[in-house]
């Protein structure tokens, strides 16, 4: 394992299309959110809960998307901690990405990518035990 | 040009170095996308197509060439039913509300 703080282009090269993926799934999702709010009529973003009833492992995310935004995080914490500690750590290493043009590089061997990969599929079931003993 | 001196018998000649394949990482991503967010879904499929553009070119190690082709289609998948899902919502939902307020319009 080897950790690099190495330099980088301010902004991240992330593909058009995948930006626009993005742009319409969230326009989707807040256009569903703001109608069934306003209406009253209840309407369900999600498409494992609604084929199954069950809530997603990543379920909560548009409330503490919510929370945050109005200035409470250990409520948006509380949601779902493992997505609003990913997303913190997102932003955080995207700030000092544009800030001082440099990225915190994880050179990881094959088995070791493997044990890190087994170690957030073992998070991922913890976080989605806790949504749906505690959140829904 | 320059040319490589041939390597002494017995002593393999010298390959440049290629980066390991995230096949089964992306595969995993891509699986993810079905049963959590999109999110997963486009992580699938963008380090798909990057990790098949860097094999194409020789920088990648080839053995994970069909788990990632796998995991980017799982990942092509889980968008487009993810966004036809919330379309399909939306479109119900104006249905109702419509028909909702018809009804109560003409009481």
């Amino acid at each position: 394992m080897r950790l690099e703080w190495s330099k980088v282009s301010r902004w991240p090269a992330a593909p058009w299309w995948a930006v626009g993926v993005v742009g319409l799934w969230l326009a989707l999702v807040a256009g569903v959110e703001i109608l069934s709010r306003a209406s009253g009529l209840a309407a369900e973003t999600c498409l494992v809960k609604r084929l199954t009833g069950y809530p997603c492992p990543t379920c909560g995310l548009t409330r503490a998307a919510l929370a945050a935004a109005r200035l409470e995080p250990l409520r948006a914490l509380g949601y779902n901690p493992l997505f609003v500690s990913l997303g913190a750590a997102l932003g955080a290493a995207l700030l000092l990405r544009v800030v001082f043009g440099r990225a915190v590089r994880l050179n990881l061997s094959r088995r070791e990518g493997h044990v890190a990969l087994a170690a957030f599929l073992a998070l991922l079931a913890a976080d989605w035990a806790y949504v749906m003993c505690f959140v829904g | 040009m320059t040319q490589l001196p041939p390597s002494a018998p017995g002593v393999p000649a010298a390959t440049p170095t290629v980066k390991p394949h995230r096949g089964v990482m992306i595969l995993v991503f891509g699986i993810l996308g079905f049963v959590c967010c999109i999110i997963f879904s486009i992580v699938a499929w963008v380090m798909g197509n990057k990790d098949l553009a860097e094999m194409a070119a020789g920088r990648m190690d080839r053995s994970g060439e069909g788990l990632t082709k796998a995991g980017k289609i799982c990942g092509i998948v889980g968008v487009a039913l993810n966004i036809v899902f919330l379309v399909v919502t939306l479109l119900m939902w104006l249905f109702f509300s419509a028909a909702i307020f018809a009804k109560f319009s003409q009481m």
